[in-house]
């Protein structure tokens, strides 16, 4: 029998995280500021995206927020998922990881394999989960991943459904996938990040490009990079039935947090009418077109006619090397 | 003489002349992105047959694997192997060095490891832009390599890799002499620098052609000049300042990879520290694929005389 799938959702404070509650996720996570960065962090967010907090700003508040979400029933996930920590900075890691289990986070979630080390190495009990910059796009990565004890992995943005299939197959891992918003590049094997002490530099996946072509002709704004995709929702039956056990959303970064629990109440709604209550995904769609699909961040003109689906066959997913 | 490699990452590539026009100390083939990109038995053999009458070593580098393509490339490679045993691979992902691992193969065949694992904030080209908000300790730790690790290190020995593929940034090399002095041989790409893999074609996706049949596409360079910034929040485009675009170098983009295509400047203080370079055919013209090695030649000779 299948698992219930669980929603995953951002937070970066606790009216972010209340907003959640009331979208009834199962899960939360967040990223705490380091003490020894101004502008870079632990985790795969810088502290500001657009002028906008991305972590929890001090200690207390973070306790406060597990106090909140355990209340609430909810665990609290930490994300420590830098793609990559260095040698000089690897105690100050720890300390951070420290920090976050001394507030009663549940579970840190890190993006290289030297970041489990060291959280083993300290002896640090908590559960490790693998984040999307690790880029573990093949079984022998979540065999490896396995036998370091990691108990969850957030399978790569631009991933195949029959893949994903196959991966939940090999493995007992819990697989984890992400709802909303991908990468151009593989995250993880890309070095194009945006910029935030140069405010005109933006993520290079997303740029827009004047590009020279082979036969001399040149396109003044082009995409070209763009091979991201944004949007599981109308896959959401065939991700459950393929042993994803929950669904992440992405946007502790957002300017409004209210716009992202209505983007988590309407991935709640699906999930349960399609892998709950037997309705199809067309169903479901057409019951929000006019409602939530349109008015919501205009997810239908924005999402469904750029055809932006991370599982359904598209353009840029038949593209897939 | 330093050793210089020969990198015909794509099919329609070669050329006798190309081939002869140096002492190559080994003819690389593959890529670090595309497993359609990878030859087959009959082009390795041609190939093996040609370092075989050189004396040099044949490469093959062998992409990030997504699981679509990871039980048929080893099988791919398990053929290889039981033909060529002598040919050194280039593994880009821990997943393939875990299996490469789990089939005994560490140290019966000679391995690699390929640039798309090791990387620092150097790696991105405008990263320097990036740590000027930063104190002077963090932008140094921020510049030390993802590999260099006790932990990792020991999981690359115990895979049987001996030689590392580096970015050649002069601000590395007390590490990479580091590295070095751990017992891996380092191996330099002089025509540029890798800055992103993608799993939807870039190429395919954008001339509208098929997977898998586009072996045409990729040998030529989309250059591409960033301009426009994404706004994510309001899901608009807007034009960068003129300040910010001079920071970002011209690009290219072949297939699903994105490059850097900088050379690098050959110094005494670099040769004395990579024990081999590369050069990529697809990334350097013939004329300047020819310039990079008299370069090297000739700050090798000012450094003997």
């Amino acid at each position: 029998m299948e698992k219930k799938l669980k929603l995953i959702a951002p937070v970066r404070s606790l009216f972010m995280l209340r907003q959640m509650i009331t979208a009834q996720v199962d899960e939360v996570y967040v990223g705490l500021k380091p003490d020894s960065m101004d502008v870079l962090s632990f985790d795969s967010r810088f502290q500001q995206v657009s002028g906008v907090p991305s972590q929890v700003e001090t200690d207390q508040e973070l306790q406060e927020i597990v106090k909140v979400a355990h209340a609430a029933g909810k665990r609290v996930g930490l994300m420590a998922n830098t793609a990559h920590v260095p040698k000089s900075l690897h105690d100050a890691f720890v300390r951070h990881i420290q920090r976050g289990i001394e507030a009663g986070v549940d579970s840190v979630t890190v993006s290289c394999l030297n970041a489990v080390h060291l959280i083993r190495g300290q002896g640090l009990e908590i559960p490790i989960e693998i984040g999307t910059r690790m880029a573990a796009t093949n079984a022998g990565y979540l065999h490896l991943l396995q036998e370091l004890g990691v108990t969850r992995v957030l399978v790569p943005q631009g991933m195949l459904l029959e893949e994903i299939r196959e991966l939940a197959q090999a493995t007992d891992l819990e697989l984890v996938v992400t709802g909303n918003f991908g990468g151009g590049n593989v995250c993880g094997h890309c070095r194009m990040s945006e910029c935030p002490t140069q405010e005109s530099i933006g993520q290079g996946c997303r740029s827009g490009y004047r590009t020279l072509f082979p036969d001399g002709a040149i396109q003044e704004q082009l995409t070209v990079l763009d091979g991201a995709t944004d949007c599981s929702l109308c896959s959401i039956p065939d991700l459950a039935a393929a042993g994803v056990s929950a669904i992440k959303l992405m946007g502790r970064e957002v300017p409004n947090p209210i716009t992202t629990s209505k983007i988590a109440e309407i991935f709640r709604h699906w999930m349960e009418e399609t892998t709950m209550n037997g309705r199809t995904s067309q169903d479901v769609y057409e019951e929000m077109d006019m409602g939530d699909m349109m008015w919501t961040m205009m997810w239908k003109p924005r999402f469904c006619e750029k055809q932006r689906c991370s599982y359904l066959e598209t353009h840029t997913t038949l593209s897939y090397v | 003489m330093k050793n210089i490699e020969l990198r015909i990452t794509h099919t329609t590539l070669p050329d006798e002349g190309l081939v002869s026009s140096h002492q190559w100390s080994a003819i690389v083939l593959g890529n670090p992105g595309c497993v359609h990109k990878l030859p087959d038995l009959a082009t390795i053999a041609a190939w093996h047959e040609v370092a075989h009458d050189k004396q040099i070593e044949l490469k093959i580098e062998v992409p990030v694997l997504f699981q679509r393509h990871f039980q048929s490339t080893f099988a791919w490679m398990e053929g290889v192997t039981s033909q060529f045993s002598d040919v050194r691979w280039v593994l880009n992902d821990y997943g393939s060095l875990y299996e490469w691992k789990r089939r005994g193969w560490a140290k019966r065949y000679p391995l690699s490891l390929g640039r798309v694992l090791n990387y620092s904030f150097q790696s991105n080209p405008w990263g320097h832009v990036t740590l000027e908000g930063e104190p002077d300790d963090i932008r140094t730790a921020m510049g030390e390599m993802s590999i260099d690790n006790e932990w990792t290190l020991g999981l690359l020995r115990e895979c049987g890799v001996d030689e590392l593929e580096v970015d050649i940034v002069e601000a590395n090399l007390t590490e990479l002499a580091g590295l070095r002095e751990q017992g891996f041989r380092l191996n330099g790409l002089l025509s540029g620098q890798l800055l992103a893999v993608s799993r939807s074609c870039h190429a395919v996706r954008l001339q509208r052609e098929v997977t898998g049949q586009c072996q045409a596409l990729c040998d030529k360079a989309l250059d591409i000049e960033m301009v426009y910034r994404w706004s994510r929040f309001e899901d608009q485009y807007r034009r960068m300042d003129m300040e910010a675009r001079q920071l970002i170098p011209q690009m290219s983009v072949f297939g699903n990879g994105v490059w850097n295509p900088q050379e690098v400047q050959v110094t005494e203080a670099i040769l004395g520290v990579i024990d081999s370079f590369a050069i990529d055919s697809r990334l350097s013209s013939r004329e300047q694929l020819q310039q990079l090695v008299v370069r090297v030649m000739q700050t090798e000779e000012a450094l003997s005389s």
